[in-house]
């Protein structure tokens, strides 16, 4: 199956070619987390990746539909608006009294999506929640002198939104991707957590194969900020945030022997093109790279942890690889799911020492973007494709001392790989693994 | 609370229902029926909180039920005032 077209949204960039340009040069975003955040809990953690100023504008959403979508709808729309035109797929008006739109010469019948998230419209439920929670208190605080700083702390939304069940809920994002862009074969959502965009791509190129469609509009968004820091503070309660004496653009360090935790992303996403390799030729599609296979087993161990042997990463891998009709020796690069937290680390780089060859090029996503959860997969994929295209990888940040010798990236180098993987390792015992090969 | 300007509402009201309905604001005509411009359900959950957030006002649902023209909209927010503006 090919991948014709790509769309990102993330904190290094907000298109595909200003993304990649930033992942050559080995590119980060760490700051220092919002203020309220530190004021409103004992966080071990204080740095996180902004994604900045990601939102544009885009006939695809108004400013009153915007309004009732949730960030990680509105990142998955501008992600598919990209990705859709670098695929030379034109959008054209279906109903305006709906600002609905569809893909000129594609049968929406049979173009479906497959979405992932990790935690789907949080965002917006947590909005919901404090409106209901303060606005009393509100009313309250407003009677008396002096409380304007209390007030203005506490970000109680002006009103609840009435739209808040349909921005929470997870497949809220895929399903404003079929409404907006009148995809009407199947759509689904993957919730595997950090693994949820590698999941997401994995189906939908079942799906393809399986005949279900001929195109699928595939990857994985995430929004994990809010006013308050909860999602991060949820991380940071179990130690999974990189934290201690380091400076701060160093704290993120995957697969180093003084790796302290994950960098915590906003979020972010990736949405792909898939569609059948002749299929797209025929319609004179460049390729980005091909999807060959897909692999996925779960741990059945913990919700949090990581089954310490490793036994079901390494057979998702073989799955992968046979499904791509590959061996290991054929792998020439693995993005790596490359968290930074000491146990993962640990454990995935002895599978992929035990079982590629020592020239296998490693590097790690998360060491430029920190930890985008549901969306990790499906950018990671991407960087994979883009890898195979240009044959040249990006570097593997703040590596200084690894601790398992594998061929780890260090500088943007020239990789010469004609087949690739792409690994993602959830909270939930979820294992992924895709097969991609370099566009013939 | 602020008085407002009848002519000043119309226009906002149109506008917003222009917006709600991805319709031109010229077929929006003040002695138009909500029901006839297609204001279902949900655009009308959508309208209210338009015009709550424009008009900084909480509409209770025997208000809404009032509300049957763009006009009676108009009436409604210019009898009752704003309670700040939020647009």
């Amino acid at each position: 199956m090919a991948l014709t077209g790509a769309g990102v949204v993330s904190s290094l960039g907000t298109d595909v070619d200003g993304f990649w340009r930033r992942c050559l040069e080995g590119g980060t975003v760490v700051e220092e987390i919002p203020a309220a955040w530190a004021r409103h809990s004992p966080l071990r953690s204080r740095v996180w990746s902004p994604l900045g100023a990601w939102e544009r504008e885009t006939p695809l959403m108004t400013r009153i539909e915007k309004k009732q979508l949730d960030p990680a709808s509105r990142i998955g729309l501008l992600a598919a608006e990209e990705a859709l035109r670098r695929a030379g797929l034109t959008l054209e008006s279906a109903d305006p009294r709906r600002n609905a739109w569809r893909i000129a010469g594609v049968d929406g019948d049979r173009a479906g999506v497959f979405l992932g998230t990790g935690v789907g419209g949080l965002h917006s439920c947590l909005e919901s929640s404090r409106f209901i929670v303060l606005d009393q208190p509100r009313r309250a605080l407003q009677e008396l002198e002096g409380t304007g700083a209390v007030l203005a702390e506490l970000a109680i939304p002006r009103a609840f939104n009435p739209f808040s069940v349909a921005m929470t809920m997870p497949n809220a994002s895929a399903a404003a991707l079929s409404i907006k862009l009148g995809l009407s074969g199947p759509c689904r959502t993957f919730a595997g957590a950090c693994a949820s965009g590698t999941m997401a791509l994995g189906q939908a190129f079942r799906a393809l194969r399986q005949g279900e469609c001929d195109l699928a509009v595939a990857g994985g968004v995430e929004f994990l900020s809010d006013p308050f820091g909860c999602a991060f503070r949820g991380f940071d309660a179990v130690g999974a945030l990189a934290a201690g004496p380091l400076p701060p653009d160093q704290l993120n360090r995957p697969f180093d022997r003084e790796r302290c935790g994950f960098l915590f992303s906003e979020g972010g996403g990736a949405v792909l093109v898939l569609e059948d390799l002749e299929a797209a030729r025929r319609r004179g599609a460049d390729v980005l790279a091909e999807i060959l296979g897909y692999g996925e087993t779960a741990d059945a161990h913990h919700l949090m942890a990581m089954a310490p042997e490793g036994r079901q990463i390494r057979r998702a891998l073989d799955l992968c690889l046979a499904d791509a009709g590959l061996a290991p020796a054929d792998v020439g690069y693995v993005n790596a799911h490359g968290t930074g937290t000491p146990a993962n680390d640990d454990v995935e780089a002895r599978v992929l020492s035990e079982l590629f060859p020592r020239e296998t090029r490693v590097n790690s996503t998360k060491s430029l973007l920190g930890h985008t959860l549901g969306a990790s997969g499906a950018i990671e994929a991407l960087v994979t494709a883009l890898t195979l295209r240009d044959g040249v990888a990006h570097p593997s940040r703040n590596l200084s001392d690894p601790e398992v010798p594998l061929a780890f990236l260090r500088a943007a180098e020239p990789v010469a790989a004609r087949y690739a993987l792409s690994e993602s390792f959830a909270f939930g015992g979820q294992n992924a693994v895709l097969a991609l090969a370099a566009s013939r | 609370m602020e008085t407002l300007d009848r002519e000043e509402v119309a226009i906002r009201v149109r506008e917003l229902l222009a917006e709600t309905l991805h319709r031109d604001v010229g077929e929006i005509g003040l002695d138009a029926r909500l029901e006839d411009l297609g204001v279902a359900s949900i655009d009308l959950i959508t309208l209210v909180f338009e015009l709550e957030d424009a008009f900084g006002r909480t509409l209770e649902d025997e208000d809404i039920a009032g509300l049957t023209t763009v006009g009676s909209v108009v009436d409604f927010l210019v009898a009752g005032g704003a309670g700040g503006a939020r647009d």
